[in-house]
């Protein structure tokens, strides 16, 4: 389990509030989905839960245990993919083999099927590679370590349309009772279908963190040119021929969850999102 | 329950995945440092004409077997040494000088003791060992090539370590007024060693701080502190120093314990300090 307890940030002692007071508990089992705006402290709150980071105040455990220590036992079962990636100067099968002899639940057979799955062959050097490529090595090698905890940044920038979806793939697949994955990304349309637990965040607290499936029985997706299901809408933003609005789930029909609208719900009237979870 | 502070295991894994990423500038600067001293050690005397037949070596030729270059390479030696030492310092932390090459090392599952004893070991145990075994081979070799143009009467021979590490003492009677049994030569050595050990842990923790551009920093740094810290020394004795008993004069084996004293335990509190600057360093440089 991974809980976030009264925690504080902020880049320097004059600077603005990065992190503000934030409270969140994340279990296995659940492949969370995390989003916010522009500077919200997505990148931030995912290196402070690496221990990368000093919080102010506040603490980050990770099955029971602070990150902030860095502990090997703890960090042998944590991974992050950061957002932009930088590889050593060392070939593709030395990279797997040195590295992955610090994580105990290393798989090398693993590796060669997400690698070969996302099309790299042979064993090329890896300072040599295109963005693209060394995104592909770097999710192979974190799906192949096998880690408790996985913690994606903008795990789809730079993959290809395929690429794209072997990943969505790989992550169902790779989900059990005892993992927890966290990606936080802004393609939202990369990843809707795989989340089961959404998270929306500004920098001061949790705006919404909800279940798929819960959102789903509270709420319907839909586009409509009718007026007086626009009006009734919890919210509505306009689209080609009307708008896509999210309306009360009256007659218990899950739908397919809008995750652009549903953020953009959350982001600009966070009580009324607030209200609708806590009846 | 498992051990997070030190394991075998762990650390010869991490080590060896530093080697791995590493080898390639290892081996470079191996080969700079010998290449650099082979072509010192056999060039040099060529081109100086260390070799003719001189007074001042004949007299000493049969009796202390002494080769006129040893005299002209030690010093060399010493200087390059000190140098080469101090910059391997300033990259102690250079795995740490961009924000996603810190997320990398600060990720990996390893304790900061590990991290920092593998650091230790590339760059400052091994540039030692690397540099004295080139001394070795150039010297050697500058032994092989002389041959080939040297008069018959000249003593051409490979220094040996003990002339090297009694800083051109040897066999008692090189500079018989100038040298006494604990000699000004064991006091020497501490200043050179403890200043050496001194500048190169400094260094290392300016590179734990600021590991981009920490030579030129710590140096920068240095130069003031040295400034600072003479110019109290004089105005101390300026002020005070009627008031200390001008009768007592250590002797050198005192002096040397002294310096060494000093420098092991500044040394070794640098080094601590270091440690837990690594261990609480972020992927972000606060200051």
């Amino acid at each position: 389990m991974l809980n976030i307890k009264n925690l504080n940030f902020r880049y320097s002692r004059k600077g603005k509030q990065t992190i503000s007071d934030f409270n969140l508990t994340l279990t296995e089992g659940g492949i969370y989905g995390l989003l916010g705006e522009n500077g919200a402290g997505k990148s931030t709150l995912l290196h402070i839960i690496m221990g990368l980071l000093t919080p102010e105040s506040g603490k980050v455990t990770f099955n029971g245990e602070n990150t902030r220590k860095r502990l090997p036992s703890v960090l042998a079962d944590m991974y992050i993919v950061p957002e932009e990636n930088e590889l050593p100067q060392i070939h593709l099968l030395t990279f797997a083999r040195k590295y992955g002899a610090l994580y105990p639940k290393f798989s090398m057979e693993d590796m060669y099927r997400h690698l070969s799955t996302f099309g790299i062959t042979g064993n090329p050097r890896l300072d040599k590679l295109s963005m693209g490529q060394k995104k592909k090595i770097t999710l192979s090698f974190a799906m192949a370590c096998n880690t408790s905890l996985l913690i994606m940044d903008e795990p789809t920038n730079g993959l290809d349309i395929p690429s794209k979806s072997a990943f969505r793939k790989f992550i169902v697949e790779s989900i059990n009772d005892d993992r927890i994955f966290l990606i936080s990304t802004h393609q939202v349309r990369d990843v809707s279908n795989i989340l089961d637990h959404i998270i929306i965040m500004d920098s001061s607290r949790v705006l919404l963190n909800e279940n798929i499936s819960e959102i789903q029985s509270k709420m319907k997706f839909t586009n409509t040119s009718n007026k007086s299901e626009i009006e009734n809408a919890y919210f509505s933003l306009p689209s080609l021929g009307g708008a896509t609005v999210i309306m009360p789930n009256l007659d218990n029909i899950d739908t397919e969850v809008n995750l652009e609208t549903l953020f953009t719900f959350a982001v600009e009237q966070p009580e009324k999102l607030n209200s609708i979870f806590k009846k | 329950m498992e051990n997070n502070i030190f394991s075998l295991k762990r650390f010869a894994g991490y080590f060896s995945l530093q080697l791995a990423v590493s080898w390639k500038t290892l081996l470079i600067i191996s080969l700079c440092v010998f290449g650099g001293l082979i072509i010192y050690c056999s060039g040099l005397p060529y081109l100086a004409d260390t070799y003719i037949v001189h007074p001042k070596y004949a007299a000493h030729l049969n009796k202390y077997h002494i080769d006129p270059f040893w005299d002209t390479q030690m010093p060399f030696f010493y200087i390059t040494f000190f140098i080469f030492s101090v910059i391997m310092a300033a990259n102690m932390f250079s795995n740490l000088n961009t924000k996603n090459k810190r997320i990398t090392v600060f990720t990996l599952p390893a304790s900061n003791l590990e991290k920092f004893t593998t650091n230790f070991i590339i760059y400052i145990i091994f540039p030692a060992i690397l540099f004295f075994v080139s001394i070795i081979v150039g010297d050697y070799i500058r032994v092989f090539t002389t041959d080939l143009y040297t008069h018959s009467n000249v003593y051409v021979a490979p220094m040996p370590l003990e002339y090297f590490f009694s800083w051109g003492h040897y066999y008692d009677n090189f500079h018989p007024d100038f040298y006494d049994k604990y000699g000004l030569y064991n006091y020497t050595i501490a200043l050179y060693y403890g200043f050496l050990i001194l500048m190169q842990s400094f260094i290392a923790l300016i590179s734990c701080i600021w590991p981009k551009n920490s030579f030129i920093k710590g140096a920068g740094i240095a130069i003031v502190w040295t400034i600072l810290i003479f110019t109290c020394f004089y105005f101390s004795v300026r002020l005070f120093g009627s008031d200390i008993d001008h009768s007592y004069r250590p002797s050198f084996k005192a002096l040397s314990i002294g310096v060494w004293t000093a420098c092991i335990i500044a040394t070794s509190a640098r080094y601590c300090l270091t440690y837990f600057r690594f261990k609480e360093n972020e992927i972000i440089n606060r200051w």
